[in-house]
């Protein structure tokens, strides 16, 4: 199935693109979906999405649609689901 | 919360465009000027949520940052002036403030939220609106807002990124249910166009008086995120966390 991921602020910078496709056996979830990111951008991106165990840090945010999911949040993604991966901001 | 105090015929001149707008009225007004808000750090975000509060006639405004206007500051802080190079931002900040609108009363803080006087600071308020540049000055306010049972509307913004969120103690999830810890990868210095932060301050500033004034739907348990490269608003549903040290104990 193939997966939308957006990316937002410094996760952006580190991707390198605003958001791209990724294709996924039926039935992923969450963290195979940011352990798919992770591979495909195993530099910057990774290191700011996941810690040395392999666990996604705690100040990124995940999205499925309009709803925040936690990490070890159980949810089985539809096809053509968008996943935002926010970083945090503080700005001002 | 703020209490209502009377209108005086100057009052109704300035005010009577926002006043025409049916939630809010003459009531609304009256609160505003009963209220007081304190803004922490007043850069490119911050001195555009006070600048605008002061203009809709917040009754007492408390600013609170440190340090002297930089050459860099001048692209996006719009209290700051050329001719304050040098000194401090909070002078240049108040001075445009009562110049705008020498009927409220602005009271700068020359230093940022600490450990020392945060609790003094949000005590001294209706809601606090936090903008620092920094995770840590933010958490501290959020801390103190929520144990004061304070509303604390929250914007930030990286390069053409912003959100903004309303912490309603016990209502939505606090600062610290969304950022568990210190984010180690930001950094202090940060791409920014004052349109995109300016833009960020508006929708803070407006959350502020609907705060206050009791109207209007907040973004409690909301989190504005919204893009301008792209010109994307998205509303996203955030969650509290149930052992979060900061609003864990409070009952929703």
């Amino acid at each position: 199935m193939k997966i939308n991921v957006d990316y937002v602020a410094q996760f952006k910078d580190a991707a390198g693109c605003a958001g791209e496709t990724f294709n996924l056996t039926d039935g992923a979830g969450i963290q195979e979906v940011v352990r798919a990111v992770a591979t495909a951008h195993a530099g910057r991106l990774a290191e700011l999405l996941l810690d040395a165990a392999g666990v996604l840090r705690s100040s990124a945010l995940l999205f499925v649609g309009d709803d925040q999911v936690e990490w070890d949040e159980a949810c089985s993604l539809r096809d053509g689901a968008t996943v935002t991966l926010m970083a945090p901001l503080a700005g001002g | 919360m703020a209490q209502r105090v009377a209108l005086t015929a100057a009052d109704r001149a300035r005010y009577e465009w926002q006043m025409w707008t049916p939630e809010f009225g003459d009531a609304g007004q009256e609160t505003l000027k009963g209220s007081s808000v304190l803004v922490s750090r007043c850069g490119g975000l911050g001195g555009v949520v006070a600048y605008e509060l002061a203009a809709a006639g917040i009754g007492r405004l408390v600013i609170a940052h440190a340090g002297n206007v930089k050459p860099s500051d001048l692209n996006r802080q719009l209290l700051m002036t050329t001719d304050w190079l040098g000194k401090p931002r909070v002078e240049s900040a108040c001075r445009r403030l009562n110049e705008l609108n020498p009927d409220i009363t602005v009271v700068g803080e020359a230093a940022n939220i600490t450990e020392e006087n945060a609790a003094r600071l949000v005590g001294d308020v209706d809601v606090v609106v936090s903008a620092a540049p920094l995770f840590c000055e933010r958490f501290l306010l959020n801390r103190e807002a929520v144990r004061q049972g304070k509303i604390m509307v929250d914007a930030a913004m990286y390069d053409t990124f912003a959100t903004v969120t309303t912490v309603v103690p016990g209502q939505g999830p606090c600062l610290s249910c969304l950022y568990p810890e210190n984010p180690p990868a930001w950094k202090r210095e940060f791409p920014v166009f004052g349109a995109t932060s300016g833009t960020a301050a508006c929708i803070a500033a407006m959350e502020a008086i609907k705060a206050i004034a009791g109207f209007g739907r907040l973004l409690a348990g909301e989190l504005l995120v919204f893009d301008l490269a792209n010109l994307s608003f998205r509303k996203m549903k955030v969650k509290r966390n149930p052992a979060c040290p900061v609003c864990g104990h409070l009952r929703g």
